[in-house]
Formats: structure tokens, sequence, C-alpha cells
């Protein structure tokens, strides 16, 4: 019998243990040929930018026991411009550590995806999209993924320890805590900046709350510095459903501070408020109604921080019309102007106390999204679809003011408003190949009315994205896709221009009439669901019309991708 | 536990839309940075028959602006070529006044005077005009030593070297009529003086450095120079005593432009003279102790040559320079 057990225990030992180590592969080949011509007016710029580059993804989890797994992208990348095999390279992408300790106890450890809330930590999408079809959509995916953009998450290096537990039958307690690290010190002037956060929910049948804090620090440890800063944010979220309606609310707070013996505003605090309402009416109708409040002196890092970083040029033909003009990251830029080197990307990875520029030519109306600081107003979303799916429908729009006047007494209306559709033309003619046409349109404007004794110019500032394209099946996984995108922006603004501190100090007078147009034609094809090739030829018309500045830029690209 | 929360989310919803506001705006006034300026008043001042300012008037300047802005008023004498400018920053011209005073030459008495208002950042440019019944009294800011015209105010002292010291009728004076002419050939250190005496105690400042010396000068001659010297009754004998009183002096080289230019130096600038019988006794200069103040006509070096200027308004002033 000990004989027996002994050889069962034996067994099972080996049994347990000859499962790991378990490797799972995955992985991602893309090349990337771009060509552009800049137009021929322009004598002194270099006119002609080519670029060609391979990328394979490879990815590896491995199962390195029952609690400790690793999964890390290695990347392995040459520019084969010149066919200059030499300057290839070979890259860690991502390495992560994560595994569950017990029941109650995961961990991630490396390379991490966090996300809160709108309103403390939230990574808004970049500007310039409303319904946009696949021929824009195939490189602002390779963009999110190039700069690591996975839905709102911010990737952050640090570890996170999060899990849950039922305290009764109905109910779950569920927790995350994480740390990260921003910036490293050089050891001189600047100091490590760091990260702490968490957050505490409870789920009682259809009741949840929760508590959300995070914290912006640095530490000046062995520097010359004599400054910490923080920046906390913490909030309050709750729910409460009743059949298909869904009511929430989050409201919270932020405290600015440093420890300067000199600096006079020690404290910044800040407030918000929101209010939820969302009912599905059906399977396919989808409404919602949301109230905020968010104060002028709000500082949230975390969800205002920007995921394009408008002070930097764009790669791709920075200097125009003889070198008159400098180039913005603008619409064309964001979708296309794709850099493989980490250094280079106009996208931004970092999370840091000022608010980030922002380019107002897709409009002021809410640039740091739902945490845009000094907003108060309405906000609500329409979605349907039709059961045969043959047809969605989407609506937002958004009715907001300022809390509190900027440089004036009266505060500045903005109103908002993106209606977008999906339509499958084939289902609706009978046909077998996809007719997909895509459109979508997004509007908004703020206003604002001076008082004639100040003798200044009102504020009026429209701003307008068209969004349209069709994609055709015209021989089988064979698609032919044309997209067109416009941009307009015109009007007068005054635009806040913050210290450090958070307090504003000064205004930027606004004046624009800009229209930009990308009309691109592409032919895809499909060599299974995971693999395809597309030529793309696209032109991009910009002009300013107050400097009298127009360019324009010729692109071809030829893409293929290929997902194991 | 439903009606629990729905109080709460009423609460929370009425405390919502009163929440976060402040009562005034946020930033600096946006009319400061971008306001248009417009001219709401016209400028005009508040003496269009003419400012007496030997009677101690003032001209206050009236306009009104859109927004407040960086503003400049230029006051040209249009015969004496005098020049007064005052700077502000308002919506309007309150701050603004003249007292007739001058930045360099005196304007005249019966003279017309050209005045232009115009603003920083903009090309806005106002003009008006202004007749001056009477020049301002400037002795009571300190001593007027003298502006020729009383000759019991001062004696002149000549030189063997000096071919012209004297007092005489011009067009071009400072104030009033009357000038101190004056011109020396040769490589002499001085060209003969014009002197003033008076009673110890009569200067009441007693640091050097809060008094001036100021005087108009108007020289052609190349090298040309003035001396200022003091002397003190240190003995209290009622005269300067060469050997027993002290002296002190200061050399001012003139600027030769054929024009007027005013010079103003610190009492505090002044070192002592040991020149000729003069000694050093405590080093110390007791402006209540001055009985006599001589200026000469002079040069710069020890050239051989012509040397001499035009002279007018010397006034002792108290605390800064005239």
């Amino acid at each position: 019998m000990r004989l027996l057990l002994l050889t069962i225990s034996i067994f099972t030992t080996y049994l347990t243990y000859g499962q790991f180590p378990k490797f799972h592969v995955g992985g991602l080949a893309r090349s990337l040929s771009t060509s552009a011509h800049l137009d021929k007016e322009d004598t002194i710029n270099n006119d002609i930018s080519q670029d060609f580059n391979i990328v394979f993804d490879l990815a590896i989890k491995g199962e390195l026991n029952k609690h400790v797994n690793l999964y890390s992208e290695l990347r392995l990348g040459s520019n084969l411009e010149v066919f200059d095999t030499s300057s290839s390279y070979l890259n860690l992408r991502r390495l992560l550590i994560f595994g569950d300790l017990n029941d109650y106890i995961s961990f991630e450890i490396g390379d991490i995806d966090l996300k809160m809330t709108p309103f403390t930590l939230w990574n808004s999408n970049e500007e310039g999209e409303v319904n946009e079809n696949s021929i824009f959509s195939n490189y602002r995916d390779i963009q999110r993924y190039e700069n690591f953009n996975n839905d709102n998450h911010w990737r952050r290096q640090g570890m996170t320890v999060f899990g849950n537990k039922s305290v009764s039958k109905n109910d779950t307690i569920s927790y995350k805590f994480f740390g990260t690290r921003e910036f490293a010190s050089n050891g001189i002037s600047n100091p490590d900046i760091y990260i702490f956060g968490g957050d505490v929910n409870y789920d009682f049948k259809n009741f949840y709350s929760g508590i959300n804090y995070i914290d912006l620090f640095s530490n000046n440890k062995g520097i010359s510095l004599d400054t910490n800063f923080h920046n906390h944010v913490v909030s309050s979220k709750s729910a409460l459903k009743i059949k298909n309606l869904e009511f929430s609310s989050e409201f919270g707070l932020s405290k600015l501070s440093n420890s300067s013996t000199i600096l006079n505003n020690k404290w910044i605090d800040g407030e918000f408020v929101s209010l939820g309402f969302k009912a599905n009416f059906s399977k396919n109708l989808f409404i919602s109604l949301n109230y905020r409040s968010v104060s002028d002196d709000f500082s949230s890092p975390g969800a205002q921080t920007k995921r394009i970083n408008y002070s930097r040029s764009p790669n791709l033909f920075p200097q125009v019309s003889n070198s008159l003009n400098n180039r913005e990251v603008s619409l064309n830029e964001i979708i296309t102007d794709i850099n493989f080197i980490r250094s280079q990307s106009f996208y931004n990875r970092t999370i840091d106390y000022s608010l980030d520029k922002f380019n107002p030519i897709f409009g002021v109306s809410e640039p740091y999204g739902l945490a845009t600081p000094n907003r108060r107003g309405f906000s609500s979303k329409i979605q349907f679809n039709d059961t045969s799916k043959t047809i969605y429908l989407y609506g937002k729009c958004a009715v907001l003011s300022d809390l509190i006047g900027e440089g004036v007494d009266q505060k500045r209306k903005y109103l908002s408003f993106s209606v977008a559709s999906d339509v499958y033309i084939n289902k609706i003619l009978n046909f077998n190949k996809t007719i997909l046409l895509k459109s979508g349109y997004h509007y908004s404007n703020s206003k604002r009315k001076h008082s004639p004794e100040i003798f200044v110019d009102d504020v009026d500032f429209n701003n307008s994205i068209l969004d349209i394209g069709i994609e055709m099946e015209a021989i089988k996984n064979f698609y032919l896709i044309f997209g067109y995108k416009s941009i307009n922006a015109s009007g007068i603004d005054y635009l806040s221009v913050r210290n450090d501190d958070f307090i504003i100090s000064s205004f930027d007078k606004l004046q624009l009439d800009i229209n930009q147009k990308i009309s691109s034609f592409g032919l895809k094809y499909n060599f299974n669901k995971k693999s395809s090739l597309l030529l793309n030829y696209q032109e991009m018309k910009f002009s300013n019309n107050l400097l009298d500045s127009n360019f324009k830029i010729n692109q071809f690209f030829i893409l293929v991708q290929i997902r194991f | 536990m439903l009606s629990i929360i729905r109080n709460i989310v009423f609460l929370f919803a009425s405390l919502t839309f009163i929440s976060c506001e402040k009562e005034v705006f946020v930033g600096p006034a946006i009319e400061t940075l971008y306001g248009t300026l417009n001219v709401l008043e016209p400028f005009s001042n508040n003496k269009p028959v003419g400012v007496d300012f030997s009677v101690n008037d003032t001209v206050k300047f009236e306009c009104l602006f859109s927004i407040t802005n960086d503003y400049q008023i230029d006051i040209i004498g249009r015969n004496s070529g005098a020049k007064f400018t005052t700077n502000g920053s308002n919506i309007d011209l309150s701050d603004s006044y003249w007292l007739g005073n001058s930045e360099g030459i005196f304007f005249k008495k019966s003279e017309w005077c050209d005045i232009t208002l115009s603003f920083t950042g903009n090309d806005t440019l106002i003009s008006d005009s202004i007749l001056i019944l009477g020049e301002r009294d400037f002795s009571d800011l300190g001593i007027l030593l003298t502006s020729f015209e009383d000759p019991s105010e001062y004696s002149i002292v000549t030189s063997s070297n000096n071919d012209l010291f004297e007092v005489n009728n011009s067009n071009s004076t400072i104030e009033g009529d009357n000038s101190l002419n004056t011109l020396g050939t040769g490589s002499a250190a001085w060209f003969g003086a014009v002197r003033f005496s008076f009673n110890s105690n009569t200067i009441t400042e007693t640091d050097p450095n809060n008094i001036f010396f100021n005087g108009f000068f108007n020289s052609q001659y190349l090298g040309s120079a003035f001396v200022i010297k003091v002397f003190e009754d240190e003995n209290a004998n009622g005269i300067y005593d060469s050997g027993i009183d002290e002296a002190y002096a200061l050399k001012v080289g003139l600027t030769t432009n054929s024009q007027w230019n005013k010079y103003s130096s610190s009492f505090g600038s002044f070192v002592i003279d040991q020149s000729g019988n003069n000694v050093l006794i405590d080093g110390v200069l007791n402006p209540q102790n001055i009985i006599r103040i001589d200026i000469t006509n002079s040069q710069s070096g020890t050239a051989n040559g012509q040397f001499g200027y035009i002279a007018d308004y010397f006034l002792i002033s108290y605390n800064q320079p005239l």
C-alpha cells in the first residue's frame, strides 16, 4: 500500500510539473513601403520621401509554473530602403511576467497596460476619426499597435497586483494596485517620476461602487532640485442597473501640490462630477445621457495626457512652401506618418504634469476628453443596429459650456455632434460580394460673445470632419477601396496658457481658416483572414486660407500584413 | 436600499449643479491682451488758452481708450526745441500731467508746443498743441544761483587769459534774455570765473550726495570745460581763508556741439582742491560751510587753443538733478 501511495505520489508530482513549461507562439509580419512626393512648387525642401520597413514580431507566452507566466514580444526589423540588411535590429517590444499567486491575488510585472476611468487614468483616442473605412483604419491600427495604444489603456513600465474575492454569495470585491516609473532621473537636475494608484470596487447584484486613486509624483533624492510634486486624483464611482437601465455616477477631486519653499500656490485643488444614464431599449438600440461638471483647476495627468505629442513636427516633410511654413501634426500624419523608431514617433508615451498641447483644428470643445478642465454640460449617444446587420447608425452630441469665464466674465458655449453610418449595400441589393458604404461627420463649435466695451473679437470657432468611404469586393477576397477625409477649421478663439502649477497665465489668440482633404484609393487582397496585401495611392491637399499657403502631398503605399 | 441610493443620487445631483463654481473669471483679463485700441474720447488738455507755469499751473491731459494700453506723450517746444516725455499704462490719461519741466533745455515763455500721443504696438498717433504763457520757476527745487538777469546775484573774476567773460543779451538763452559768454585763448588752466557768494548755512541739505549743481552750457570749442569749485568757511569767520579752510572742485568736459546741454553734478563727486595755497584739513565737504561757488571757463587738458562757452541758469537742487 505504501509503495502504491509512493508511486501515485511520484507520478502525480511528475504529472503536475510535467505540464511546465508550456509555450504559445504567435506573431505578426508587416512590410510597409511608402513613397511620398511634395508638390513641385516647393523648390527648397526635399520633395521626395521613400521608406521601406519590414518588421517581424514574435510573441511568446510561456507558463513557467502554475504561478508564474512569461509573455514577451521580440521584434526583428529592418529598413530596406537601400536594402542594407546590416541595419537590421532586434528589439524586445514587450516583456511581462504575470501570474496568480492564489485565487485572490494576481500580479503583472514589466510592460503593463493600465486603465481606470476617463477622469483618473485613461488614454483617450487620437483625433480625426469619425467612422473611417479600412483604407485609413489599416494605418491607424498600425499606429496604435506601434505605439502601444491598446483600447484606452496606457502602456506603462511597472507592476500591478490585482484580484477579487466574494464576501457573500452575491457580491464581489475586486482591487487593483499599481506602481510605475514614468521618468528616470538623470542624477543631476531631473527627478525620478513615478505613478502609484489603484482601485477597490464592490459589486452587489446590480449595484456597483468603487474608489479610484492615482498619484503622479517626483522623487528628487540625489539631485539638486529641492521641490517635489504630487498630483493626486481620487474619485468615487458607482452604478446601478435596473432592468435595461443603468444609472452611474463618478465624482472626485484633484490635488496638485509641491514642497517648494518659494512657490506661492502650494495646492491647486480641482473637482469633477459626472452623472450618467444608459438604456438598452432592445438588442439593437442603445441610448446614453451624461452630465458632467469639471472645474477649471482639475488636474489629472493620467486622463488629460494626449496620445499625440503635438509639440513635435511630423516626420514627413516637416517644412513646406519653400520653408515658409512649419507643418504641425495633423490628420494625415496621425494616420499614415508611421515611424518604427520609437524616439522618432510623435505619439506620446509619457504621462507628465502640465496639460499637453493640442491641435485646435480638431476642435476645442473637448481636447482632453471627458476630463477637459472647465467644462459643464450634457452629452448623449445613440446607437442602432438593424437585426439583419445591414445598417448601423451612431450619433453623439454634447452641449457644454465653460464652468467659469476665461479672461472674461462670459462663458464659452460648445456644441458638438457626430453622426455615422455603415450601410451594407450588397445586402440591400442582394449581392453576394460585399459593398460597404461607411460615412461619418463630426461638427463642433465654440462661441462666446463679448461685451462691446472691451473691443475684443468674439469667440466663434468651427470645426468639421467628414469621413466617407466605400469598400467593394470585386472578386473573391479582392477589394476596391476608396476613402475620403476632409477637415475644416475656421474662426477665432483664445486658448488658455497654463503655468506648471496649472494656473492660467495668458491666452493665445487662435485664428484659423484651414482645410485638409485626403483622397485615397486602394486595392486589397486578403490571402486569408489574417493576411492581406494593400496597394494604396492617396493625395492630401492642405490649404491655409489666412496665410494663403497651399501644398499637396501624393503618397503611395504597399502594405503586407501576416498574422499567425 | 433603493430608496437610500435614490436619495443619495438626488442630493448628489442637486449639489452637482451648483458645485465647482467660481465668482470671478480665471486668467488675465482678455481685453488687456487682445482688445482693439480705439480712442473713445478725443485727446485734449485742460489749458486750451495756454498754461502759465510761473503761477504753478499744471497741464492735465484727457483721452479715453477702449483698452488699457501703454502710451507715451511727447511735448516739443516749437522755438526752443525743449522736450518733455511722459509714459503710462492705463485706459485713460488721468495719470498724466505736465508741470512745465523739461528733459534738457527749458521751454520758453509765449512758446507754442506740439503734443503727440502714441501707443506701444500701435500706429495710432494723435496730436494737440498748447501755448506756454509763463515759464516754470525751478528755484523751489533748491537755490537758484543765477539766470544772469540780475547782476547782483554774481560777480565776474577775469583772468589775463580770457578774451571774453561777460554777461550779455542774447536771443539764445535758457531763461530770460541774458546769458554768460566766455572765451579764452592759450594753454592756461582757466580763463575767468563767475562767482557766487553767500552766507554759511545757505545750503540746507547736509549730505553732499543729495546736492546737485545744474547748469546749461553751449560750446563750440573743442576741449572746453568748466570747473565748479566750492569754498568752505570752516573757521566761521565769514571769509574763505586759503590754507585754513577747504575748497572742493570738479572739472566737467563740455560737449561741443554748439547746442544747449544740461549738466548736473553731485557735490558728492567733488574732490579736495589743493592747488595754490589750498590745503586738506579734514577732507570732509560740509555743505553748510560753503560760502562761495566759482564756475570757471577752463579746458579739459593743457592744450593751446580757444576754449569757451555760453552758459545760463545755474541752480543748486536737492535730492535729484534738475
